[in-house]
Order: C-alpha cells, then structure tokens, then sequence
C-alpha cells in the first residue's frame, strides 16, 4: 500500500531541520553536531549525502555563513502515491537560528521573501555538482521559515554554477512558495 | 536601525563559552608521545530574549565548535589525529553537569577545574594516513589496538580534557598536513566518488571524510 506523497514532503520538509549544522535536536552521539547526522534513511528515503552530490567542506562552509541548509533524500519507487520513480527529494532551510549578526535568517533571508533576490540565502542555494552523479529526477520541499528563493543563482566566488531547470509554484503548499525540479544531466 | 535593534536583542540571550585542551597520549617503542589543542566551545540561546517572537524552529540551544584536530607525532613520519567531530559534546559525555544541561549544567563545565579522562569509546574519531601525501590514504585507527595500525610496541595510553584560558591552538595540522585546505576545494571527500545513497556506504565517518574534520578555520 503507498501512501499519500504530501505527508513524505512534509517529514522530509521539517527534517533539514534536525540535521547539519545548527540542528534543533542532538542524538546523543557520535553525530551530535551534525543533529540526526548526514546519512541514514527516513522510512524509506535514503539520504544522499551532500559529499556525494559535490557539495564540500568549503561550499558547507559558504552556506552556513549565509545560514542555509540542504539534505537530498531518494524515495524508493512506487511508494508514496504520485512520486515518480527515482525522485530526489531536496529538503532546505534558514538556520535555525532567526537572529544574530552572522548566518541568521533575519540578516541573511528575510530579505529574499521581500524580493531581495541577492540575498546570502538565496545565492547559496544553488546546488551544484562536480564530480558526483546526477539527480535523475528532483524535488525541493519548501522550507518552513523564510519566504521563495529565485530562479536561478550561481553560488559562490570559485566554481561554475549549474542554474536550476525549472522553477513552479507548489501547487500542495500554495502561492507563494517555492517548489524547483531539475532533471538530469542534460538540464 | 529597528533591524540592528532587533539583533542585538537576540544577541543578549544566554550563553556560555570555554576552551577545552585535549591531550592524546601514545606509547610508542620510542617513548610516549603526545600531542594536544585547545578547542573553543560556546553554548548559547538562538533567539535570546526575542524568543516570544521567534519561529519556533529557529529556538533552542545551539552549540559551536572553534578549533582544530589532535595531532600526534608517532615518530617516522607517522601521525595519528584525533578529529573534532563530536568535540563540542565531549564535556557532556565525560564530565558530570547538574541538571538541565543550559545554563546550569554548561555553567558548571566552563567552571571546571581539573583534567577528566576520556573512555576510549567517547572519544572522537581516530585517523592515519597510510601516505601522508596521499588523502585518500586515511585510515580509521581503533583506540584499543593502535597495533593494528601502528605495529607492536603502539598502545593508546590516555586522553584527556581540561578546561584551561589557553589561546586555541591553528596551524598544528595543517603543518602537518599542508594539503588540508586546498584538497576541501578540489573535492567533497578525501575518499574520491563516495557512494551515491548512504545506504550503500559501509564506513560513512571514513568515506566521508573531508578536511572539515580536522579544523574549523580553514574556509572562514
């Protein structure tokens, strides 16, 4: 029996926030910087690590400085009603830190949701790749903090960024959210 | 003006900060050899006193970590280091803290006076390069059998941790390892090509090693 894609969407949406850095739980363990950690699966989404994807120490770094967060999840084919098979499910947020003179959502994000498209947030959002696989199919969940990010941003000083292919309103979360797919390489 | 008020306000919640020393001590057929850092660790409040108006995700205490691993000279070109993953927790494993953990039981940590072992198995993960050269070379050491790694004669003797006004150590690993910073831009891992699910790697902590585990300076 599959179940209803909206309720994976909404888990996967409230856990970016317990996992990298600034998380809002610790396990007690070896992770505990890390939240829930980096790897592991959510019932049957299975983290793809950022490392896996390209993302370094240096791009983690340039995102928390502008307190931005993402974790990509693969959901198992056929098991959560109107998923595609393969899809990637990128879950993204602010910090979890609102204030603050660095790496805060209220210096950092805000902006963005008042149409400040230059925002920190905004131009790290870019996920890029180098030298790891493709996503074959995905999916962002909006976060829950601060408001839609742009169409498209090249991130950071150093690499060449890959602009995102597609850019929608979510019709399961409304207007005024942010909802992106890229497809595969050739995107 | 009204934003650079409202940041100021948060930043008037709580907070508590020390500097740990971590000492790692080996016995080798040479002697013992140690080496140590200093860490800076601060606890603190996100939303201070603008909790009332702060989403609630962005509420809680949050923990930094500023400093850089434990490296240990074993003599001929060998090392092994301790990283900082799990560092800013390490108090909390090994020494005792009233209840609640924030503010009181940080408190009680940044007052501590006095050096605590570290069980082996709270400690931090232990690595080696088979070639110094070489990242991709990393290795886990196990802190019961340093032998495994090291030969006879190699025996994980102590580590300990200490609260102390001692400036935070940089620089030590990467004297050591001169390619930590530009190998973190060249590529994710140290390992290259991890896995792409996580579910199909079989030893995350080495596959996805990367030079953020050894310092938290080194992209600032």
């Amino acid at each position: 029996m599959s179940a209803d894609k909206d309720l994976l969407l909404a888990i996967l949406s409230m856990d970016a926030y317990n996992r990298g850095y600034g998380s809002g739980v610790a396990d007690g363990g070896a992770n505990d910087p890390d939240g829930l950690g980096e790897t592991g699966q959510i019932g049957n989404a299975t983290i793809v690590p950022r490392q896996s994807v390209g993302i370094g120490p240096d791009e983690l770094q340039a995102w928390q400085n502008a307190g931005f967060y993402a974790v990509a999840y693969e959901v198992q084919a056929g098991a959560w009603e109107g998923l595609a098979e393969d899809t990637t499910v990128i879950s993204f947020r602010g910090t979890d830190r609102a204030f603050g003179w660095t790496g805060s959502d209220a210096w950092n994000g805000w902006g963005i949701g008042a149409g400040a498209f230059e925002g920190d947030q905004a131009r790290a959002h870019n996920w890029r790749r180098r030298d790891g696989p493709a996503f074959s199919k995905s999916r962002f969940v909006p976060r829950q903090g601060a408001g839609a990010l742009p169409r498209t941003r090249t991130a950071g000083p150093r690499r060449e960024g890959r602009p995102l292919a597609d850019h929608r309103t979510d019709p399961v979360y409304g207007e005024g959210t942010s909802s992106r797919a890229r497809h595969d390489a050739g995107a | 003006m009204l934003l650079g008020g409202v940041l100021a306000l948060a930043g008037c919640g709580e907070k508590v900060a020390w500097k740990q020393k971590l000492t790692v001590t080996v016995e080798t057929p040479d002697g013992p050899r140690t080496g140590s850092a200093v860490q800076r660790v601060r606890i603190f409040d996100q939303a201070g006193l603008l909790e009332p108006i702060t989403p609630i995700e962005a509420r809680g205490v949050a923990n930094e970590l500023r400093g850089e691993a434990v490296a240990v000279d074993l003599g001929d070109g060998r090392y092994v280091f301790m990283l900082i993953g799990g560092a800013s927790h390490l108090t909390q494993r090994v020494l005792e803290w009233p209840e609640p953990w924030f503010p009181d039981g940080a408190r009680a940590v940044a007052r501590f006076d006095g050096t605590a072992d570290v069980p082996f198995d709270k400690a931090p993960l232990l690595v080696t390069f088979t070639d110094m050269d070489d990242p991709a070379s990393v290795k886990r050491v196990d802190p019961g059998s340093l032998a495994d790694t090291f030969g006879a004669g190699y025996r994980l003797q102590s580590i300990t941790l200490g609260i102390t006004d001692e400036p935070v150590t940089e620089g030590r690993v990467e004297a050591v390892l001169p390619w930590l910073e530009s190998i973190g831009r060249e590529r994710p891992t140290f390992i290259p090509n991890p896995p792409r699910l996580s579910t199909q790697l079989t030893d995350p902590e080495i596959q996805l090693l990367s030079s953020d585990s050894f310092s938290t300076e080194l992209y600032k």
